[in-house]
């Protein structure tokens, strides 16, 4: 008897059609489009902010970040009091349902018994949540670009753009330990919660470091405190200075995607 | 003649509960198979064993020449499968998820476009192509359910429950498109349903599950003649009765 030839086509993880319909399937969601109202919002919010910091907000952020620019301000309120708020919630949002949602509402098992495996299918929906939360952040950073240039006495387009490319990999953390939850604990509400505390923790402790010099080097290891290097490197920023955070939190992420495709073989539809 | 599909000796406990024993069967290349049982009768486990979704207990099972437990894409790539329980995703349209469908089969983008378009006409959803699937009704969702198993041109057809919750109208739309299917391009069909007037239009021969065992499985005629049932409902009762004892 001949051996059976598999007639496997070829894997459509490499498939750039795959690959745009799912980013365009992600950015068509319902929550996709209420982060970007949050967002928006965090645009129009951080000026207001500023308006009139309290003295000792302003005392604080001087002895942390040395030096008397009010840019520091601007950064310690954009990027710790709204973008890493934001980068948690787009995460959870994002990352807490992949597959689980799907399966609960019982949609997984149409995509499931499709010539892609369950690892791949998570690779997919990972991928995409990790292309529309950057997204939504750079877009973010870049009307910000243009609004804060005209709003913000003393803003630095070029330390405002460094360290945006560094933060961004914030919400992509989250998004991919949000996912790696869903996928572990199997219920999106569970892994939720479980991100949101485990995420909130991290954020709380974001620039602890920085108020305590002398935590700096344990505290080096939350993935928050090196997305906001970009802050507390201001006065010596350069790409150069940022290089070692970014590649960290790249291997980071790679680890959670690699992590949580191996738990996904375990989903059954 | 080869059978496109066999099942030799299957059985899958979960824990406890035997889903399926000791089932043997087989699937001729062309014909439409009818796969008779009651809810929980371990209709859906054995097709989630033919698509590679859940390992067998024990037993073989080969799909088109390959063993789903071994080459479950390959298997994947060539077979149509319509759940008995699915949702649509609601926020995309039907011409976008068919297109998405072909896209997980690698087919490039235009391909993918043109695929969509031709299964849109078959099954007639020309007017609710571009409606988002959360609004669509039981029928024409059910439709769009059937297209998905399309899109690949698939040499099997696996349909578990197709005409569950179809009007009658749907009903008889999609048993003819299984025919036209057989007949043109001589798609075979193992059509799961636990509607015995379905299984009786259409198929010639049939294997019947009971609590997860296979009590008949031949020519639907003879299956008929044999226990002096005179049509598939009778036959279906007389030997889940037999079982029962």
């Amino acid at each position: 008897m001949s051996a059976a030839v598999s007639n496997v086509v070829s894997n459509p993880l490499l498939s750039p059609t795959l690959w745009w319909l799912e980013l365009g399937r992600r950015l068509h969601e319902r929550k996709t489009k209420g982060l970007a109202f949050l967002y928006l919002g965090a645009l129009l919010a951080a000026p207001t902010l500023l308006e009139k910091p309290p003295p000792h907000l302003l005392a604080a952020v001087q002895s942390w970040f040395g030096g008397d620019d009010p840019f520091g301000l601007f950064m310690y309120v954009w990027t710790d009091l709204a973008m890493n708020k934001l980068a948690v919630l787009t995460g959870v949002a994002m990352g807490a349902g992949v597959l689980v949602e799907e399966r609960a509402d019982r949609s997984l098992i149409l995509f499931m018994t499709k010539p892609v495996t369950p690892a791949g299918l998570y690779v997919l929906r990972v991928g995409s949540a990790v292309l529309a939360t950057a997204g939504l952040y750079l877009i973010t950073q870049l009307i910000g670009l243009a609004l804060f240039s005209a709003q913000i006495d003393g803003f630095k387009p070029l330390a405002f753009s460094i360290s945006g490319l560094v933060h961004v990999w914030a919400p992509i953390f989250a998004t991919c330990l949000s996912a790696l939850c869903a996928v572990a604990i199997g219920r999106q509400l569970g892994a939720a919660l479980v991100s949101v505390l485990v995420l909130f923790s991290l954020v709380g402790g974001a620039f602890l470091g920085v108020y305590n010099p002398a935590w700096a080097d344990v505290l080096a290891f939350n993935p928050f405190t090196q997305s906001v290097a970009g802050v507390t490197h201001l006065q010596s920023q350069s790409f150069g200075t940022l290089t070692g955070p970014v590649v960290g939190l790249i291997v980071l992420n790679l680890t959670l995607l690699a992590i949580g495709a191996r738990l996904a073989r375990r989903i059954e539809p | 003649m080869t059978p496109i599909l066999s099942i030799e000796g299957l059985s899958k406990h979960y824990g406890p509960v035997i889903a399926l024993d000791n089932v043997t069967f087989s699937v001729n290349p062309g014909e439409i198979f009818g796969f008779m049982g009651h809810n929980g009768a371990g209709k859906t486990t054995a097709l989630r064993v033919l698509l590679g979704l859940t390992p067998p207990t024990s037993g073989r099972v080969t799909v088109l020449g390959l063993d789903p437990t071994q080459d479950a894409l390959g298997v994947r790539s060539q077979v149509g499968f319509l759940p008995a329980s699915y949702a649509l995703p609601r926020e995309m349209t039907a011409r976008s998820f068919l297109c998405y469908i072909g896209a997980m089969f690698s087919m490039p983008r235009d391909q993918a476009e043109a695929r969509a378009e031709a299964l849109i006409t078959q099954v007639g959803l020309t007017s609710f192509a571009d409606r988002r699937l959360g609004g669509l009704s039981t029928g024409m969702a059910q439709k769009v359910g059937f297209a998905q198993a399309l899109v690949n041109n698939p040499k099997l057809l696996l349909l578990d429950e197709p005409t569950s919750g179809l009007d009658p109208l749907g009903r008889h739309d999609l048993l003819e498109s299984l025919r036209e299917l057989a007949e043109t391009q001589g798609t075979t069909t193992m059509f799961s349903s636990h509607i015995l007037s379905d299984v009786q239009t259409l198929c010639r021969r049939v294997a019947i599950l009971h609590r997860g065992r296979l009590v008949a499985f031949g020519e639907a005629e003879a299956l008929k003649a044999e226990h002096g049932a005179k049509d598939m409902d009778t036959l279906y009762l007389t030997l889940a009765r037999r079982e029962q004892r």
